[in-house]
């Protein structure tokens, strides 16, 4: 009796660890993907993608299996992140002109004049939208990943972040203008240049 | 429909989020304004450069490091059953109050229930035909503290 107990506990845990191996393999590059663009580094989106598996590992009986997985552990990511914001008593909130006068951060933009190619004017803008993301709250950053670079339905990003459908439609809005007033001031040649090549 | 509540949906509008009424509204408004196209265009290409950029690759190892660390919890109690311990032992207590309620109520039944000297009545019949009788009379004892605790 005992020992089927055991046996039984035994078989559950090793089906979870063999199910999360895989889980792990499907969704970790999405999830790192995310995890950079919400942190801005790689060392702390390392720490996030793995606090984010070992609470998915902990609390995996209350996965509701008719999500996909990625949106539940996107969920618990973006709960984490916020929770480790929050910890730490501060938002990431770069002073945008401070931004390369305190020597700490520097964006030095390439001339694109000499090749107007539109994913060329991505790959240089890459770096000001981080920094436009980063210097979001926490909230509207979660919800603009969500929808534009994840793709996600607003109904998902509601779903994923536990609010309304209405909020999260705000947040996008709101947090697309702060990316665009951001750009239009910090790159504006490279991002006009984008836009003329549309 | 006004300049200010179509900018104000036209994120949700390129991102073919509303439907019906709301919908043909501003496609209709945005046909004639000239700053409202404006605004839908730079939204627009806002919305196709972030869902241009691309997401960086993860680190090398790091699929090895997060199954290593997963094989870290392989001995950690699941929090499931902690919680299923931690219901037994709120069920286990439960009723063995009840039971000690139960057997209280009971000892207690058959102690007023036995004979006493006073003519086998019991304790509990004995008061309640005393303050029975109080009632009927003047009010004595417990009668009068209840009454001294109703409103003024």
């Amino acid at each position: 009796m005992i020992f089927s107990g055991v046996q039984e506990r035994t078989t559950t845990v090793g089906d979870r660890l063999e199910l999360f191996e895989g889980l792990i393999r499907d969704s970790y590059k999405p999830a790192y993907g995310l995890a950079y663009r919400l942190t801005g580094n790689a060392a702390e989106a390392e720490d996030l993608v793995q606090e984010s598996f070992v609470r998915a590992y902990r609390f995996f009986h209350r996965y509701d299996e008719s999500l996909p997985f990625t949106s539940w552990l996107y969920r618990i990511m973006t709960n984490a992140h916020i929770d480790s914001i929050r910890r730490r008593g501060r938002l990431r909130t770069t002073s945008l002109e401070a931004a390369g006068n305190d020597g700490s951060t520097t964006w030095d933009l390439p001339d694109l004049d000499a090749s107007p190619d539109r994913q060329m004017l991505v790959n240089a803008l890459d770096e000001p939208v981080q920094k436009a993301l980063l210097s979001m709250t926490p909230e509207f950053r979660t919800a603009v990943l969500l929808a534009d670079v994840e793709g996600l339905a607003y109904e998902e990003v509601a779903e994923i972040m536990k609010t309304s459908v209405g909020t999260v439609r705000s947040r996008i809005h709101r947090g697309r203008k702060q990316i665009r007033r951001h750009l239009l001031k910090h790159a504006p040649q490279t991002y006009r240049s984008f836009c003329d090549e549309l | 429909m006004n300049c200010k509540s179509v900018q104000n949906r036209l994120s949700a509008y390129l991102d073919r989020e509303l439907g019906g009424d709301e919908l043909l509204q501003i496609r209709a408004h945005i046909s004639t304004c000239r700053d409202c196209r404006a605004e839908a265009d730079s939204l627009r290409a806002l919305k196709c450069l972030l869902g241009g950029v691309s997401c960086p690759e993860p680190p090398e190892g790091l699929s090895d490091r997060l199954t290593a660390n997963m094989m870290k919890l392989r001995h950690e109690e699941p929090r499931k059953t902690l919680r299923v311990s931690a219901l037994m032992f709120a069920s286990v207590t439960a009723c063995s109050m009840l039971a000690t309620l139960l057997i209280v109520n009971y000892g207690i039944g058959r102690h007023l229930n036995a004979p006493n000297s006073n003519g086998g009545q019991s304790g509990l019949g004995v008061a309640s035909n005393a303050n029975a009788e109080v009632l009927t009379t003047e009010p004595v004892g417990p009668v009068i503290s209840v009454a001294n605790f109703g409103p003024r």
